[in-house]
Protein backbone atom coordinates (compact mmCIF):
# COMPACT_ATOMS: atom_id res chain seq x y z
CA UNK A 1 0.00 0.00 0.00
CA UNK A 2 1.96 2.99 -0.97
CA UNK A 3 1.68 6.06 1.37
CA UNK A 4 -1.14 8.41 0.04
CA UNK A 5 -3.32 5.25 0.00
CA UNK A 6 -2.18 4.52 3.97
CA UNK A 7 -2.85 8.05 4.76
CA UNK A 8 -6.39 8.12 2.64
CA UNK A 9 -6.97 4.65 4.58
CA UNK A 10 -6.73 6.31 7.94
CA UNK A 11 -8.59 9.52 7.58
CA UNK A 12 -11.98 7.22 6.85
CA UNK A 13 -10.39 5.10 9.85
CA UNK A 14 -10.08 1.65 7.98
CA UNK A 15 -9.43 -0.61 10.39
CA UNK A 16 -6.58 -2.70 8.11
CA UNK A 17 -5.07 0.44 7.39
CA UNK A 18 -4.60 1.56 11.25
CA UNK A 19 -3.32 -2.22 11.93
CA UNK A 20 -0.53 -1.57 9.00
CA UNK A 21 0.27 1.57 10.70
CA UNK A 22 1.48 0.28 13.60
CA UNK A 23 3.05 -2.49 11.92
CA UNK A 24 4.94 0.00 9.37
CA UNK A 25 5.90 2.85 11.52
CA UNK A 26 5.52 2.69 15.06
CA UNK A 27 8.73 0.93 15.50
CA UNK A 28 10.99 3.92 13.88
CA UNK A 29 8.38 6.32 15.87
CA UNK A 30 8.82 4.35 18.97
CA UNK A 31 12.78 4.10 18.44
CA UNK A 32 12.94 7.95 17.74
CA UNK A 33 11.15 8.86 20.96
CA UNK A 34 12.97 6.67 23.32
CA UNK A 35 16.06 8.47 22.13
CA UNK A 36 14.90 11.45 22.85
CA UNK A 37 13.09 10.89 25.93
CA UNK A 38 15.04 8.31 27.25
CA UNK A 39 12.17 6.53 29.55
CA UNK A 40 10.45 3.70 28.08
CA UNK A 41 7.12 4.73 29.89
CA UNK A 42 7.42 8.54 28.45
CA UNK A 43 8.34 7.19 24.83
CA UNK A 44 5.34 4.74 25.03
CA UNK A 45 2.88 7.09 26.22
CA UNK A 46 4.46 9.86 23.20
CA UNK A 47 4.39 7.15 20.82
CA UNK A 48 0.54 6.37 21.82
CA UNK A 49 0.09 10.29 21.21
CA UNK A 50 1.26 10.26 17.80
CA UNK A 51 -0.48 7.44 16.61
CA UNK A 52 -3.48 9.30 17.49
CA UNK A 53 -2.61 12.97 15.72
CA UNK A 54 -0.92 10.42 12.38
CA UNK A 55 -4.66 9.21 12.89
CA UNK A 56 -6.55 12.24 13.32
CA UNK A 57 -4.66 14.29 10.85
CA UNK A 58 -4.04 11.45 8.24
CA UNK A 59 -6.08 13.24 6.08
CA UNK A 60 -3.69 16.40 5.66
CA UNK A 61 -1.10 14.22 4.75
CA UNK A 62 0.00 15.58 1.21
CA UNK A 63 2.89 13.24 -0.19
CA UNK A 64 5.59 15.39 -0.48
CA UNK A 65 7.26 13.43 2.74
CA UNK A 66 7.02 10.03 3.07
CA UNK A 67 4.94 9.25 5.15
CA UNK A 68 7.31 7.63 7.90
CA UNK A 69 9.40 11.28 7.52
CA UNK A 70 5.48 12.81 8.16
CA UNK A 71 4.93 10.74 11.04
CA UNK A 72 8.23 11.60 12.65
CA UNK A 73 7.34 15.22 12.37
CA UNK A 74 4.28 14.72 14.36
CA UNK A 75 6.35 12.61 17.02
CA UNK A 76 8.90 15.83 17.44
CA UNK A 77 6.69 17.78 17.68
CA UNK A 78 5.13 15.58 20.62
CA UNK A 79 8.15 15.51 22.21
CA UNK A 80 8.50 19.16 22.43
CA UNK A 81 4.79 19.84 23.82
CA UNK A 82 5.61 17.11 26.53
CA UNK A 83 9.16 18.68 27.25
CA UNK A 84 7.60 21.58 27.63
CA UNK A 85 4.96 19.93 30.50
CA UNK A 86 7.38 18.72 32.16
CA UNK A 87 8.84 20.21 35.67
CA UNK A 88 12.40 22.13 34.22
CA UNK A 89 14.46 21.01 37.21
CA UNK A 90 15.98 17.59 36.44
CA UNK A 91 15.30 15.28 39.76
CA UNK A 92 19.00 14.34 41.00
CA UNK A 93 18.55 10.48 41.30
CA UNK A 94 16.03 10.52 38.27
CA UNK A 95 18.28 8.83 35.63
CA UNK A 96 16.77 6.37 33.07
CA UNK A 97 17.96 2.83 33.54
CA UNK A 98 20.05 1.96 30.86
CA UNK A 99 17.93 -0.29 28.25
CA UNK A 100 20.39 -3.73 27.52
CA UNK A 101 19.79 -3.71 23.74
CA UNK A 102 21.11 0.09 23.76
CA UNK A 103 24.04 -0.41 26.14
CA UNK A 104 27.11 -0.42 23.43
CA UNK A 105 25.17 3.16 22.79
CA UNK A 106 25.31 4.64 26.15
CA UNK A 107 28.06 7.08 25.44
CA UNK A 108 26.52 8.07 22.38
CA UNK A 109 22.89 8.62 24.36
CA UNK A 110 24.50 10.49 27.12
CA UNK A 111 26.18 12.51 25.00
CA UNK A 112 23.17 13.69 22.57
CA UNK A 113 21.38 14.71 26.11
CA UNK A 114 23.73 17.12 26.13
CA UNK A 115 22.76 18.59 22.61
CA UNK A 116 19.53 20.66 22.36
CA UNK A 117 16.53 19.08 21.21
CA UNK A 118 16.30 20.64 17.97
CA UNK A 119 20.11 18.83 17.30
CA UNK A 120 18.87 15.82 18.80
CA UNK A 121 16.37 15.67 16.38
CA UNK A 122 18.68 16.57 13.41
CA UNK A 123 20.79 13.86 14.45
CA UNK A 124 18.89 11.30 15.67
CA UNK A 125 16.57 11.68 12.08
CA UNK A 126 19.35 11.80 9.70
CA UNK A 127 21.86 9.28 11.06
CA UNK A 128 19.64 6.60 12.81
CA UNK A 129 16.24 7.29 10.95
CA UNK A 130 18.31 8.14 7.36
CA UNK A 131 15.80 10.23 6.36
CA UNK A 132 17.35 12.42 3.66
CA UNK A 133 18.43 16.11 4.72
CA UNK A 134 15.74 18.00 2.02
CA UNK A 135 13.04 15.35 4.17
CA UNK A 136 13.89 16.29 7.63
CA UNK A 137 13.80 20.00 6.39
CA UNK A 138 9.93 19.55 5.38
CA UNK A 139 9.03 17.72 8.27
CA UNK A 140 10.45 20.41 10.68
CA UNK A 141 9.52 23.05 8.81
CA UNK A 142 13.27 24.85 8.65
CA UNK A 143 15.60 25.37 5.61
CA UNK A 144 17.33 22.52 4.46
CA UNK A 145 20.67 25.20 5.58
CA UNK A 146 19.56 25.16 9.15
CA UNK A 147 19.47 21.49 8.88
CA UNK A 148 22.73 21.23 7.59
CA UNK A 149 24.14 23.77 9.94
CA UNK A 150 22.48 21.85 12.94
CA UNK A 151 24.27 18.59 11.72
CA UNK A 152 27.23 20.11 11.34
CA UNK A 153 26.91 21.41 15.41
CA UNK A 154 25.92 18.23 16.50
CA UNK A 155 28.66 16.09 15.10
CA UNK A 156 31.32 18.69 16.41
CA UNK A 157 29.82 18.53 19.67
CA UNK A 158 29.01 14.78 19.81
CA UNK A 159 32.97 14.11 18.96
CA UNK A 160 34.04 16.87 21.53
CA UNK A 161 31.97 15.17 24.33
CA UNK A 162 32.28 11.79 23.48
CA UNK A 163 35.99 12.69 23.43
CA UNK A 164 35.96 13.56 27.23
CA UNK A 165 33.91 11.91 29.02
CA UNK A 166 33.63 8.35 30.62
CA UNK A 167 30.76 6.28 30.14
CA UNK A 168 27.69 6.88 32.73
CA UNK A 169 26.95 3.36 32.82
CA UNK A 170 29.76 1.17 34.33
CA UNK A 171 29.22 -2.70 33.50
CA UNK A 172 28.59 -4.67 36.65
CA UNK A 173 31.94 -6.64 35.71
CA UNK A 174 33.88 -3.28 35.77
CA UNK A 175 32.65 -2.26 39.48
CA UNK A 176 34.95 -2.45 42.14
CA UNK B 1 40.60 12.04 22.76
CA UNK B 2 38.01 11.91 19.94
CA UNK B 3 36.07 9.09 19.45
CA UNK B 4 37.04 6.87 16.36
CA UNK B 5 35.13 6.70 13.43
CA UNK B 6 34.43 2.88 13.61
CA UNK B 7 33.41 3.57 17.40
CA UNK B 8 30.78 5.94 16.62
CA UNK B 9 29.57 4.47 13.48
CA UNK B 10 29.41 1.07 15.77
CA UNK B 11 27.19 3.26 18.29
CA UNK B 12 24.92 4.78 16.08
CA UNK B 13 24.32 1.25 14.32
CA UNK B 14 23.04 0.37 17.65
CA UNK B 15 20.48 2.81 17.62
CA UNK B 16 19.79 1.59 14.01
CA UNK B 17 19.07 -1.59 15.52
CA UNK B 18 16.57 -0.58 18.86
CA UNK B 19 13.49 -2.22 18.36
CA UNK B 20 10.17 -2.18 20.78
CA UNK B 21 9.33 -5.44 22.18
CA UNK B 22 6.92 -7.55 20.88
CA UNK B 23 4.73 -6.68 24.30
CA UNK B 24 5.21 -3.01 23.44
CA UNK B 25 4.01 -3.51 19.51
CA UNK B 26 0.85 -5.50 21.09
CA UNK B 27 0.23 -2.47 23.51
CA UNK B 28 0.51 -0.47 20.77
CA UNK B 29 -2.29 -2.21 18.62
CA UNK B 30 -4.73 -2.67 21.23
CA UNK B 31 -4.53 0.98 22.30
CA UNK B 32 -5.37 2.07 18.43
CA UNK B 33 -8.55 0.75 18.32
CA UNK B 34 -10.98 3.16 18.14
CA UNK B 35 -13.19 4.37 20.75
CA UNK B 36 -16.39 5.34 19.68
CA UNK B 37 -19.55 7.26 20.95
CA UNK B 38 -22.99 7.21 20.16
CA UNK B 39 -26.14 9.17 20.87
CA UNK B 40 -29.80 9.14 19.24
CA UNK B 41 -31.07 5.65 17.61
CA UNK B 42 -28.35 3.58 19.79
CA UNK B 43 -29.38 4.86 23.11
CA UNK B 44 -32.71 2.68 22.34
CA UNK B 45 -30.59 -0.29 21.64
CA UNK B 46 -28.50 0.44 24.73
CA UNK B 47 -31.32 0.50 26.79
CA UNK B 48 -32.65 -2.94 25.28
CA UNK B 49 -28.83 -4.07 25.95
CA UNK B 50 -28.93 -2.88 29.49
CA UNK B 51 -26.68 0.19 29.08
CA UNK B 52 -27.16 3.71 30.79
CA UNK B 53 -28.44 6.07 27.73
CA UNK B 54 -26.77 9.22 26.56
CA UNK B 55 -22.75 9.92 25.40
CA UNK B 56 -21.31 6.21 25.83
CA UNK B 57 -17.72 4.87 25.24
CA UNK B 58 -17.27 1.52 23.97
CA UNK B 59 -14.25 0.19 23.10
CA UNK B 60 -13.72 -3.52 21.47
CA UNK B 61 -12.37 -6.49 22.89
CA UNK B 62 -10.60 -6.66 25.41
CA UNK B 63 -12.74 -3.94 26.74
CA UNK B 64 -13.81 -1.61 29.51
CA UNK B 65 -16.69 -2.37 31.96
CA UNK B 66 -19.82 -0.82 30.90
CA UNK B 67 -21.82 -2.43 33.82
CA UNK B 68 -23.77 -4.65 31.71
CA UNK B 69 -24.66 -8.32 31.91
CA UNK B 70 -23.00 -8.85 28.92
CA UNK B 71 -20.23 -6.56 29.45
CA UNK B 72 -19.29 -8.33 32.66
CA UNK B 73 -19.42 -11.30 30.26
CA UNK B 74 -16.94 -9.95 28.37
CA UNK B 75 -15.01 -8.80 31.23
CA UNK B 76 -14.89 -12.33 32.47
CA UNK B 77 -13.81 -13.70 28.87
CA UNK B 78 -10.90 -10.88 29.16
CA UNK B 79 -10.04 -12.39 32.52
CA UNK B 80 -9.64 -15.88 31.62
CA UNK B 81 -5.75 -16.90 31.16
CA UNK B 82 -6.78 -19.29 28.13
CA UNK B 83 -9.66 -19.61 25.61
CA UNK B 84 -9.86 -22.15 23.84
CA UNK B 85 -12.15 -21.76 20.71
CA UNK B 86 -12.99 -24.96 18.82
CA UNK B 87 -15.62 -23.77 15.19
CA UNK B 88 -17.83 -26.47 13.81
CA UNK B 89 -19.25 -26.04 10.41
CA UNK B 90 -23.42 -26.82 10.14
CA UNK B 91 -22.67 -30.87 9.07
CA UNK B 92 -20.69 -31.21 12.30
CA UNK B 93 -16.81 -31.07 10.56
CA UNK B 94 -14.75 -29.47 12.72
CA UNK B 95 -13.39 -25.86 10.58
CA UNK B 96 -10.64 -24.74 12.95
CA UNK B 97 -9.42 -24.96 16.59
CA UNK B 98 -7.81 -21.66 18.91
CA UNK B 99 -6.08 -20.87 21.85
CA UNK B 100 -5.72 -17.33 23.22
CA UNK B 101 -3.29 -16.83 25.99
CA UNK B 102 -2.93 -12.82 26.26
CA UNK B 103 -0.06 -12.11 23.50
CA UNK B 104 0.03 -15.83 22.54
CA UNK B 105 -2.16 -17.02 20.40
CA UNK B 106 -2.72 -20.42 17.94
CA UNK B 107 -5.35 -21.36 15.42
CA UNK B 108 -5.29 -24.20 13.28
CA UNK B 109 -7.74 -24.45 10.31
CA UNK B 110 -9.27 -27.75 8.58
CA UNK B 111 -10.19 -28.48 4.89
CA UNK B 112 -13.96 -29.66 5.57
CA UNK B 113 -13.45 -31.74 2.76
CA UNK B 114 -10.90 -33.72 4.17
CA UNK B 115 -10.09 -32.65 7.43
CA UNK B 116 -6.96 -32.07 6.56
CA UNK B 117 -4.73 -29.39 7.98
CA UNK B 118 -4.63 -25.87 5.36
CA UNK B 119 -3.00 -23.49 7.88
CA UNK B 120 -1.68 -23.35 10.84
CA UNK B 121 -0.45 -19.96 12.94
CA UNK B 122 1.14 -20.03 16.51
CA UNK B 123 2.96 -17.38 18.00
CA UNK B 124 4.07 -17.27 21.68
CA UNK B 125 4.29 -13.34 21.41
CA UNK B 126 8.02 -13.02 20.60
CA UNK B 127 8.25 -15.50 16.66
CA UNK B 128 5.25 -16.64 15.20
CA UNK B 129 4.59 -19.38 12.81
CA UNK B 130 2.54 -19.41 10.19
CA UNK B 131 2.11 -22.60 7.57
CA UNK B 132 0.49 -22.70 4.27
CA UNK B 133 -0.12 -24.66 1.12
CA UNK B 134 1.66 -23.53 -1.85
CA UNK B 135 -0.53 -21.42 -4.56
CA UNK B 136 -1.49 -22.60 -7.61
CA UNK B 137 -0.58 -21.18 -11.21
CA UNK B 138 -2.57 -20.18 -13.66
CA UNK B 139 -1.30 -22.16 -17.19
CA UNK B 140 -0.47 -19.41 -20.46
CA UNK B 141 -3.58 -20.31 -21.90
CA UNK B 142 -5.77 -18.49 -19.24
CA UNK B 143 -7.47 -21.16 -18.39
CA UNK B 144 -5.52 -23.71 -16.47
CA UNK B 145 -4.77 -24.08 -13.38
CA UNK B 146 -1.87 -26.77 -12.05
CA UNK B 147 0.39 -26.68 -9.48
CA UNK B 148 3.92 -26.16 -10.89
CA UNK B 149 6.77 -28.62 -10.22
CA UNK B 150 8.36 -27.04 -7.50
CA UNK B 151 5.54 -25.87 -5.43
CA UNK B 152 5.57 -27.06 -1.85
CA UNK B 153 3.91 -26.24 1.40
CA UNK B 154 6.06 -23.68 3.69
CA UNK B 155 6.26 -23.07 6.89
CA UNK B 156 7.45 -19.38 8.03
CA UNK B 157 8.85 -18.57 11.56
CA UNK B 158 9.61 -14.27 11.94
CA UNK B 159 9.98 -11.96 14.58
CA UNK B 160 7.47 -9.44 14.83
CA UNK B 161 4.24 -11.13 15.24
CA UNK B 162 2.28 -7.93 15.71
CA UNK B 163 -0.03 -8.44 12.10
CA UNK B 164 -0.81 -12.34 13.33
CA UNK B 165 -2.10 -10.89 16.90
CA UNK B 166 -4.96 -9.53 15.60
CA UNK B 167 -6.28 -12.89 13.78
CA UNK B 168 -8.11 -14.41 16.97
CA UNK B 169 -9.83 -10.95 17.43
CA UNK B 170 -10.98 -11.10 13.97
CA UNK B 171 -12.79 -14.53 14.89
CA UNK B 172 -15.05 -12.63 18.26
CA UNK B 173 -16.11 -9.56 15.72
CA UNK B 174 -19.56 -9.64 16.81
CA UNK B 175 -18.44 -9.00 20.26
CA UNK B 176 -17.28 -5.39 19.11
CA UNK B 177 -20.62 -5.01 16.59
CA UNK B 178 -22.62 -5.18 19.65
CA UNK B 179 -20.89 -2.43 21.52
CA UNK B 180 -19.79 0.10 18.74
CA UNK B 181 -22.94 0.12 17.69
CA UNK B 182 -22.53 -1.38 14.27
CA UNK B 183 -26.54 -1.86 13.67
CA UNK B 184 -25.99 -5.05 16.18
CA UNK B 185 -28.64 -5.38 18.94
CA UNK B 186 -29.17 -7.58 21.54
CA UNK B 187 -32.56 -8.74 20.65
CA UNK B 188 -33.43 -10.65 24.11
CA UNK B 189 -31.90 -12.54 27.27
CA UNK B 190 -33.20 -15.58 28.82
CA UNK B 191 -32.19 -18.71 30.93
CA UNK B 192 -32.18 -21.84 29.59
CA UNK B 193 -31.27 -25.63 30.76
CA UNK B 194 -28.88 -27.09 28.05
CA UNK B 195 -27.45 -31.16 28.24
CA UNK B 196 -24.54 -28.65 29.52
CA UNK B 197 -25.92 -27.15 32.18
CA UNK B 198 -27.96 -23.88 32.86
CA UNK B 199 -26.94 -21.09 30.46
CA UNK B 200 -27.84 -17.20 29.87
CA UNK B 201 -29.11 -17.01 26.37
CA UNK B 202 -28.31 -14.11 24.53
CA UNK B 203 -30.12 -13.31 20.75
CA UNK B 204 -28.21 -11.59 18.69
CA UNK B 205 -29.04 -9.40 15.41
CA UNK B 206 -26.24 -8.06 13.66
CA UNK B 207 -25.20 -6.35 10.61
CA UNK B 208 -21.22 -5.49 9.40
CA UNK B 209 -20.87 -2.33 8.85
CA UNK B 210 -17.86 -1.89 6.25
CA UNK B 211 -16.19 0.92 4.20
CA UNK B 212 -15.83 0.25 0.59
CA UNK B 213 -13.63 2.74 -1.37
CA UNK B 214 -14.16 5.36 1.62
CA UNK B 215 -17.88 4.96 1.55
CA UNK B 216 -20.06 2.47 4.27
CA UNK B 217 -21.77 -0.04 3.05
CA UNK B 218 -24.01 -2.35 5.59
CA UNK B 219 -23.87 -6.00 4.80
CA UNK B 220 -26.85 -7.99 5.15
CA UNK B 221 -27.47 -8.94 8.68
CA UNK B 222 -26.69 -12.12 11.03
CA UNK B 223 -28.44 -13.58 13.64
CA UNK B 224 -26.22 -15.42 16.51
CA UNK B 225 -27.02 -16.63 19.54
CA UNK B 226 -24.46 -16.48 22.86
CA UNK B 227 -24.88 -18.89 25.35
CA UNK B 228 -23.40 -17.99 28.59
CA UNK B 229 -22.82 -19.71 32.11
CA UNK B 230 -24.89 -17.70 34.52
CA UNK B 231 -21.70 -18.15 37.50
CA UNK B 232 -18.92 -17.24 35.36
CA UNK B 233 -20.19 -15.03 32.84
CA UNK B 234 -18.27 -16.49 30.32
CA UNK B 235 -19.89 -17.37 27.05
CA UNK B 236 -19.47 -21.46 26.46
CA UNK B 237 -21.04 -21.64 22.96
CA UNK B 238 -21.86 -19.36 19.98
CA UNK B 239 -24.56 -20.93 17.57
CA UNK B 240 -24.46 -19.28 14.01
CA UNK B 241 -27.80 -18.60 11.45
CA UNK B 242 -25.99 -20.28 9.17
CA UNK B 243 -25.91 -23.61 11.31
CA UNK B 244 -21.89 -23.04 12.27
CA UNK B 245 -21.03 -22.87 16.21
CA UNK B 246 -18.18 -22.68 18.12
CA UNK B 247 -17.63 -24.40 21.62
CA UNK B 248 -15.59 -22.20 23.77
CA UNK B 249 -13.76 -23.39 27.10
CA UNK B 250 -11.25 -21.82 29.34
CA UNK B 251 -9.04 -24.24 30.66
CA UNK B 252 -6.30 -23.35 33.43
CA UNK B 253 -3.37 -25.33 31.32
CA UNK B 254 -2.76 -26.03 28.00
CA UNK B 255 0.53 -28.19 26.78
CA UNK B 256 3.50 -26.37 26.12
CA UNK B 257 3.98 -26.22 22.91
CA UNK B 258 0.77 -25.04 22.18
CA UNK B 259 1.83 -21.66 21.48
CA UNK B 260 5.39 -22.84 20.65
CA UNK B 261 6.38 -21.36 17.28
CA UNK B 262 6.86 -24.24 14.84
CA UNK B 263 5.25 -27.13 12.92
CA UNK B 264 2.96 -29.32 15.05
CA UNK B 265 -0.24 -29.77 13.50
CA UNK B 266 1.06 -30.30 9.92
CA UNK B 267 4.94 -31.38 10.22
CA UNK B 268 5.98 -31.94 6.78
CA UNK B 269 6.47 -29.21 5.89
CA UNK B 270 9.81 -26.86 3.89
CA UNK B 271 10.89 -24.57 6.88
CA UNK B 272 12.09 -21.10 6.37
CA UNK B 273 13.19 -18.89 9.36
CA UNK B 274 12.56 -15.36 7.76
CA UNK B 275 14.79 -13.74 9.98
CA UNK B 276 17.75 -16.38 9.06
CA UNK B 277 16.20 -16.24 5.46
CA UNK B 278 15.89 -12.16 5.04
CA UNK B 279 20.03 -11.87 6.51
CA UNK B 280 21.27 -14.62 3.86
CA UNK B 281 19.45 -12.46 1.04
CA UNK B 282 21.05 -9.36 2.78
CA UNK B 283 24.58 -11.12 2.02
CA UNK B 284 23.40 -12.31 -1.53
CA UNK B 285 22.62 -9.02 -2.48
CA UNK B 286 25.26 -7.05 -0.90
CA UNK B 287 28.13 -9.39 -2.44
CA UNK B 288 26.94 -10.92 -4.86
CA UNK B 289 26.17 -14.72 -5.94
CA UNK B 290 27.99 -14.79 -9.12
CA UNK B 291 29.75 -12.75 -11.47
CA UNK B 292 30.68 -12.34 -15.48
CA UNK B 293 31.44 -9.54 -17.94
CA UNK B 294 30.25 -6.65 -15.35
CA UNK B 295 27.31 -8.36 -14.54
CA UNK B 296 26.81 -9.74 -11.21
CA UNK B 297 23.91 -12.18 -9.98
CA UNK B 298 22.49 -10.89 -6.47
CA UNK B 299 19.40 -12.51 -6.16
CA UNK B 300 18.88 -16.16 -7.76
CA UNK B 301 15.87 -18.02 -5.70
CA UNK B 302 12.82 -19.83 -6.15
CA UNK B 303 9.73 -19.55 -4.41
CA UNK B 304 7.23 -22.17 -2.42
CA UNK B 305 5.17 -21.43 -5.65
CA UNK B 306 7.51 -22.36 -8.12
CA UNK B 307 8.74 -19.76 -9.66
CA UNK B 308 12.49 -18.64 -10.01
CA UNK B 309 13.36 -15.06 -9.17
CA UNK B 310 17.11 -13.51 -10.89
CA UNK B 311 18.00 -9.90 -9.90
CA UNK B 312 20.92 -8.23 -11.10
CA UNK B 313 23.64 -5.53 -11.45
CA UNK B 314 25.41 -4.44 -14.20
CA UNK B 315 23.20 -5.30 -16.93
CA UNK B 316 20.43 -2.66 -18.15
CA UNK B 317 17.45 -3.26 -16.89
CA UNK B 318 14.83 -5.21 -18.55
CA UNK B 319 11.90 -3.13 -20.17
CA UNK B 320 8.58 -3.06 -18.58
CA UNK B 321 7.56 -5.61 -21.21
CA UNK B 322 10.08 -8.17 -20.24
CA UNK B 323 10.29 -8.72 -24.14
CA UNK B 324 13.83 -10.55 -22.88
CA UNK B 325 13.31 -12.40 -20.10
CA UNK B 326 16.39 -14.68 -18.55
CA UNK B 327 16.61 -18.26 -19.68
CA UNK B 328 16.76 -21.26 -17.81
CA UNK B 329 19.21 -24.02 -19.11
CA UNK B 330 17.65 -27.28 -19.70
CA UNK B 331 14.26 -26.15 -18.03
CA UNK B 332 11.21 -25.26 -19.52
CA UNK B 333 10.01 -21.34 -17.89
CA UNK B 334 6.26 -19.48 -18.24
CA UNK B 335 6.36 -16.59 -19.50
CA UNK B 336 7.88 -13.64 -17.60
CA UNK B 337 6.62 -11.93 -14.82
CA UNK B 338 7.43 -9.18 -11.52
CA UNK B 339 7.03 -6.02 -10.13
CA UNK B 340 8.02 -2.65 -12.59
CA UNK B 341 10.50 -1.40 -9.15
CA UNK B 342 12.88 -3.57 -11.49
CA UNK B 343 12.71 -2.51 -14.95
CA UNK B 344 12.79 0.44 -16.76
CA UNK B 345 9.31 1.56 -15.56
CA UNK B 346 10.48 1.99 -11.92
CA UNK B 347 9.32 5.59 -12.08
CA UNK B 348 5.85 4.06 -11.89
CA UNK B 349 6.25 2.22 -8.36
CA UNK B 350 6.37 4.95 -6.03
CA UNK B 351 7.44 2.89 -3.23
CA UNK B 352 10.13 1.28 -4.49
CA UNK B 353 14.07 2.46 -4.62
CA UNK B 354 17.75 1.04 -5.00
CA UNK B 355 18.75 -1.77 -3.11
CA UNK B 356 19.66 -0.12 0.01
CA UNK B 357 22.84 -2.45 0.20
CA UNK B 358 23.72 -1.40 -3.00
CA UNK B 359 22.58 2.11 -3.59
CA UNK B 360 21.03 0.98 -6.92
CA UNK B 361 18.48 -0.89 -8.49
CA UNK B 362 18.40 -4.46 -8.99
CA UNK B 363 17.08 -5.37 -12.49
CA UNK B 364 15.05 -8.30 -13.12
CA UNK B 365 11.85 -10.42 -13.27
CA UNK B 366 10.52 -13.99 -12.49
CA UNK B 367 9.92 -16.91 -14.35
CA UNK B 368 7.67 -20.20 -13.17
CA UNK B 369 9.66 -23.19 -13.69
CA UNK B 370 8.12 -26.09 -15.72
CA UNK B 371 10.28 -28.98 -14.93
CA UNK B 372 11.50 -29.74 -11.51
CA UNK B 373 15.07 -28.50 -10.60
CA UNK B 374 17.95 -29.43 -8.02
CA UNK B 375 19.76 -27.28 -6.13
CA UNK B 376 21.78 -25.49 -8.97
CA UNK B 377 20.97 -23.97 -12.27
CA UNK B 378 21.87 -22.85 -15.39
CA UNK B 379 20.83 -18.97 -16.32
CA UNK B 380 21.60 -16.33 -19.00
CA UNK B 381 20.75 -12.84 -17.95
CA UNK B 382 19.99 -10.13 -21.15
CA UNK B 383 23.10 -7.89 -21.22
CA UNK B 384 24.03 -5.18 -24.12
CA UNK B 385 21.95 -7.50 -27.31
CA UNK B 386 23.22 -10.60 -26.19
CA UNK B 387 22.80 -12.96 -23.15
CA UNK B 388 25.38 -13.31 -20.55
CA UNK B 389 25.29 -16.83 -19.30
CA UNK B 390 26.02 -18.34 -15.43
CA UNK B 391 26.58 -22.16 -15.33
CA UNK B 392 25.72 -24.15 -12.27
CA UNK B 393 24.29 -21.41 -9.75
CA UNK B 394 23.16 -22.13 -6.70
CA UNK B 395 19.32 -21.98 -5.88
CA UNK B 396 18.11 -20.10 -3.12
CA UNK B 397 14.82 -21.51 -1.76
CA UNK B 398 12.38 -18.89 -0.62
CA UNK B 399 8.72 -18.77 0.87
CA UNK B 400 7.82 -15.51 -0.87
CA UNK B 401 9.95 -12.39 -2.41
CA UNK B 402 7.54 -10.00 -0.42
CA UNK B 403 9.20 -11.01 2.69
CA UNK B 404 12.34 -9.27 0.97
CA UNK B 405 10.84 -5.88 -0.16
CA UNK B 406 12.98 -3.72 1.62
CA UNK B 407 15.85 -5.66 0.71
CA UNK B 408 15.15 -5.77 -2.75
CA UNK B 409 14.14 -2.19 -2.82
CA UNK B 410 10.65 -3.11 -3.76
CA UNK B 411 9.18 -1.12 -0.79
CA UNK B 412 11.46 1.68 0.83
CA UNK B 413 11.46 1.73 4.58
Amino acid sequence: MDDLTLARRLSVKDDEAGRLLIDLHYVAIYRFLHQLARRVHDAEDLAQQTMIRVLNGANRYDGRTSFRAWALGIAFHEYTRWRRRKPWLPLLNDQPAPSPDLIEAQALLNALKRLSPNEQAVFLLHHVEELPLAEIAAILRIPEGTVKSRLHAARIRLRTLLGEEEPSYVPETCRP
Amino acid sequence: MSPKPADLESMIEALRQELPSPEQVYRAHRRMKPRRTSRSSLSVRLALAGLAAGAITYVVWPRESTGSAWARTLESMNDASIVHTVSYASNGAVASESWISGHKRAIVMYSPKDHSVWSEQRTDGLRDYIFFEAGLYQGLDGKSTARLPNARAYGTVRTNPSDFIQLRAEEFEFLDQVLQGKGTVVKSKHDIDTPEGKRTLYDIEMSYVVSVNGKKQVLKSNELAAYVEPNTHRIRRIQYGNGGYEVIDYPNAVPENTFQPAPQAFKNVEFHDLDADQAAVKTDVAHGVRSRSGVTLRLVALDATGNLWVLWTGAPLPDGRLSRPFRVNGVRAGAAFGPRAFTTKFKMDKVSGPAPSLGTRLGGMSRPLLDKVRKTVGIEVPAYGRYIRFDDVPIRRIANIGSFAQILGMRRR
